[in-house]
């Protein structure tokens, strides 16, 4: 996907001023996020479990490469294929060639959000091969020509009758709003896909290194339909995605499932070892894992940056987050919107061009809160902010402009010395008796839409030294 | 020649942060005691089968909340009568069926049916492979037994193998799972733990699917729908007959 | 012996609401805490910091260790974002030479509500209430890094709910940013105001006539909104709200 990180200024105004978007993201409080802190606390060990899954991330990343290899040889004697790619270009290339090898006309694919980062639906389209997107919001977002706008729920701006339209103009369905409805023509629809479709692509929430198994976690059952109809199944997975042991997915699962949507658990999970054995009665007949880097080893080279490769994909962050609520997921771009995807976007696709998106966040704190893994995602902001204004780690991308550093240096200085401050202070005041705006000293950024604060006339700490503390103070104690 | 490039950027990326040398593969699989997995297993078998009577309580509560419809039978009998009940009630003319130890115990006679009713019971050495997946695709409901239940989560774990297809409980609107007494495990650790014995022994399936209750989507307007590419509607029987 | 403590007023007290500050050491002072004030304070270096200004920061994160190291008197700050800047991330801007002097400042460094139930251990204000004064109805605001950087949270809520004449009124998502967000409020203004607009909705939601939080910088972000809308609420930082609970005099 072609980064647009540049536009966030524009794209978060516009946002704003969508009544029905503000509306479907204001759910998002009551909804995801409600239902996912109550779940977390329903769960009697939760902060145990969130260290634990914290600390095997952790330790997995630290030794990725060992786990790599260990994954990847227990996916081969499961009769899989495993396909490094070190970007998406290549990733995308990976399949393709298949895809022409075994004379692939259609394909079923189950939610990815790295296939986004590789553009992959528009590829294959390119190469006469036919892409269908089958969980729900995905295919309308498919069908809109648009990006998902959430990492878990890819449709959550479109109203129903937005929806309605687009079926009816694309797929030629009788306009309705009422979702059940609306479901089942897309229910109709991909059932055919599923049946026509020479190969299944899918994501992967975990891979468990020591069996070689992919686990997907979905709701709706298009992951079990991609992985149970096509000859083929590819599963294309961000090399962070790996834990050590299959006795670790218990953890993960329920971190995952319980941030994500607050459920107990999905569903359905689905844990693929390979194609099927040849007694069984269905299956695809291959399978292949393609592991990708694509930029994730630049989060890993910096130290700084690591632990957003813990990242489960959950989604709570954004339901956690008030400028997510309010500029919703386009404006950030690129695939991952919200907090996790202003650390993740700036880096996987240019620190300078992407620079709105870490400065985009009032650092309440939300994200981390709620993070399952406790990425603290305020933290990796503020370097980021800092390496834009000093580019001190990554020099070429420093992008803060001259000025605004010199008016930082200048007031950083300034007020170094309490007196200056107290002077400048009683200047703005003498100001004020020819010209009053002189005590709202607060820039038209801040006054288009609220008051600036008053000056004080004299600063709190030269009203406390010309007061006589004895008499008006202490004897009030 | 891009899996050595790779793996090599892995490495690099490593090197230049924190990196504290534990030893993997004391944690890792191949170097797991596989006695001391067995012990466990046995431990939590044994467990699933003493303790049968609290964890069918705690797997009814856990999957009613997760949307199945639940029913408590005291013997297979029971289990076919409900499953001819709802056939005749809701018309369920095609029904397809795993060749399970479970699902064997069942009597579902013509005679108990609906007259029109079929079954298709699928077994891998049809001759036309095609044909048991049409059937599942065309099926009104589908009935499969299970390998465990989960009781902390309202979850039927099926694997898929030569007795149980991986579309009987997928493609048809309906579906229904039967589970045995002492399949019930208490939570998804111990589920795994037996799992990670599988994979030591060999004896892991390639295809395991954990079933918590009906497909479901809200990715319009939040609005909860059931029934999108899996069954809409799905039960529960919980036999308790020895 | 009275408790000694120094207190760091901010620079948005210092320059913009002096009354607030007087408030906080009448406070203290009718808790029974000696409360000095350094003439040479200024800023804790927060605004530089969150706007990625790591260097300029660090001076006067050094005016400020230098200033408060070597003391015995507790620092009190009447916010929870810049006590979170001397307690949290003076370590991300120091070299290796300022850890020390760091440790030692953050160590005694406090939130005004957090000093109170913490360190003096009062959480109950109603034996320190002579006579019981005009009823208020008030709604709280939670400030983020008091909450979540600090982990003060229920704290000042049962301060404010000691108090016999207040009524505290919960309100509906009080955790929630209001977006000020330091510089975040001049860069982002529209999404800022957006997210004030609806904390604004919610306070009015509640029913309460008076907002209080015991940060002064998102009650100054939150009546620009009220001011410019002519809305008929107030603000009150928490430190006025007990004041005048104590049923003392303001004065000048």
């Amino acid at each position: 996907m072609k980064p647009t990180t540049k536009n966030f200024d524009m794209k978060s105004k516009e946002t704003l001023l969508d009544p029905q978007i503000q509306k479907n993201l204001s759910g998002l409080y009551g909804g995801f996020h409600t239902a996912s802190i109550e779940a977390s606390s329903a769960t009697a060990d939760w902060e145990e479990l969130q260290t634990k899954g914290r600390q095997i991330k952790e330790h997995v990343i630290n030794h990725l490469d060992q786990y790599l290899e260990l994954l990847e040889s227990n996916v081969i004697s499961s009769g899989g294929n495993v396909y490094f790619a070190e970007t998406a270009e290549d990733a995308t290339q990976y399949i393709i060639n298949l895809a022409k090898k075994k004379d692939v006309k259609t394909v079923v694919k189950s939610k990815s959000m790295l296939s986004e980062e590789m553009s992959l639906n528009e590829e294959l389209t390119k190469h006469g091969i036919e892409p269908y997107e089958t969980d729900l919001g995905e295919y309308i977002v498919q069908l809109a020509e648009e990006t998902p706008y959430h990492i878990i729920a890819p449709a959550i701006h479109k109203s129903r009758e937005e929806i309605s339209k687009l079926f009816a103009d694309k797929i030629g369905t009788k306009q309705t709003e009422d979702v059940e409805t609306l479901t089942s023509e897309a229910r109709d629809q991909l059932r055919d896909k599923f049946i026509q479709a020479d190969m299944g692509i899918t994501g992967g929430n975990f891979l468990v290194a020591e069996t070689g198994t992919l686990a997907l976690v979905s709701n709706e059952g298009n992951g079990r339909m991609c992985t149970s109809m096509p000859p083929i199944h590819v599963a294309i997975v961000g090399m962070e995605k790996i834990i050590p042991s299959i006795e670790d997915l218990g953890t993960f699962l329920r971190l995952l499932i319980r941030s994500a949507t607050g459920q107990w658990i999905s569903s359905y999970v689905t844990m693929v070892s390979g194609p099927r054995k040849s007694t069984e009665i269905d299956g695809p007949e291959e399978f292949h894992l393609v592991i990708v880097d694509n930029g994730r080893s630049k989060m890993l080279a910096d130290p700084h940056l690591r632990e957003a490769l813990y990242c489960l994909r959950c989604g709570a962050c954004l339901n956690a987050c008030p400028v997510y609520r309010k500029v919703g997921g386009h404006s950030y771009g690129w695939v991952y919107p919200g907090p996790i995807g202003a650390i993740v976007s700036p880096i996987l696709t240019g620190l300078s061009d992407a620079k709105n998106l870490p400065f985009a966040s009032s650092l309440c704190g939300a994200c981390k809160e709620v993070c399952p893994v406790k990425i603290d995602i305020p933290r990796m902001l503020l370097y980021l902010r800092n390496q834009l204004a000093e580019g001190k780690n990554y020099p070429d991308q420093q992008s803060v402009g001259f000025w605004e550093r010199a008016v930082s240096k200048f007031l950083s200085s300034l007020l170094l010395n309490s007196k200056a401050v107290g002077f400048l202070l009683r200047s703005a005041n003498l100001i004020a008796t020819i010209a009053p705006f002189a005590r709202k000293p607060f820039p038209p950024s801040w006054t288009k839409s609220r008051e600036s604060p008053t000056l004080a006339k004299k600063t709190f700490v030269d009203q406390w030294a010309s007061l006589d503390l004895d008499a008006s103070l202490r004897k009030k104690r | 020649m891009s899996r050595e490039s790779f793996l090599n950027r892995v490495k690099e990326a490593l090197s230049s942060g924190s990196n504290d040398e534990t030893d993997l593969c004391k944690e890792l699989l191949i170097n797991d005691n596989v006695n001391d997995l067995i012990e466990r297993t046995e431990a939590i078998r044994y467990q699933s089968r003493t303790d049968w009577m609290k964890l069918y309580d705690t797997l009814t509560l856990s999957s009613r909340a997760a949307g199945w419809k639940v029913h408590r039978c005291d013997s297979y009998d029971e289990a076919s009568d409900y499953i001819a009940t709802l056939a005749f009630e809701r018309n369920l003319n095609h029904i397809v069926i795993s060749d399970q130890e479970s699902t064997g115990r069942l009597n579902l006679e013509k005679g108990n049916l609906p007259p029109e009713s079929e079954i298709t019971v699928v077994k891998p050495d049809d001759q036309n492979p095609s044909f048991n997946r049409r059937r599942a695709l065309d099926a009104d409901i589908g009935i499969t037994g299970v390998d465990y239940a989960i009781a902390e989560t309202g979850t039927c774990v099926v694997s898929a193998s030569n007795e149980v297809g991986r579309l009987v409980s997928l493609a048809p609107p309906i579906y229904l799972a039967v589970v045995d007494k002492g399949q019930v495990l208490p939570s998804l650790d111990e589920l795994f733990t037996i799992q990670k014995k599988d994979f030591v022994d060999g004896s892991a399936n390639s295809y395991t699917s954990l079933i918590s209750g009906p497909s479901r989507s809200a990715d319009i307007e939040s609005t909860l729908v059931t029934g999108v590419h899996g069954p809409g509607e799905v039960h529960l029987l919980l036999v308790e007959e020895d | 012996m009275p408790a000694k403590v120094s207190l760091f007023a901010t620079c948005v007290l210092n320059n913009f609401y002096p009354d607030v500050a007087f408030s906080v050491v009448r406070v203290l002072s009718k808790l029974g805490v000696d409360v000095t004030v350094r003439q040479d304070q200024t800023c804790c270096g927060q605004p530089f910091f969150n706007s990625g200004h790591w260097n300029d920061s660090s001076k006067l994160m050094r005016k400020f260790v230098e200033d408060y190291s070597g003391g015995l008197e507790d620092i009190v700050l009447p916010s929870g974002s810049c006590t979170s800047m001397v307690r949290n991330h003076y370590l991300e801007v120091c070299s290796e030479d300022d850890i020390a002097g760091i440790r030692d400042v953050s160590a005694r460094t406090f939130e005004f509500t957090e000093y109170i139930t913490r360190e003096l251990g009062i959480s109950d204000l109603a034996p320190f209430q002579s006579t019981v004064t005009k009823k208020i109805n008030v709604t709280y605001h939670e400030s983020c890094h008091l909450k979540r950087e600090l982990g003060v949270s229920s704290e000042p809520i049962d301060l404010l709910r000691s108090l016999e004449n207040v009524t505290l009124t919960d309100m509906d998502q009080s955790e929630v940013c209001c977006g000020f967000g330091g510089t975040f409020a001049t860069k982002y203004p529209e999404i800022s105001t957006a997210m004030g607009e609806e904390k604004v909705a919610n306070i009015m939601k509640s029913g309460a006539d008076i907002v209080t939080a015991s940060d002064m910088s998102c009650l100054m972000h939150i009546d620009g909104l009220i001011a410019r809308k002519n809305i008929p609420l107030k603000s009150m930082h928490i430190s006025q709200v007990i004041e005048q609970s104590l049923n003392m005099e303001c004065q000048k």
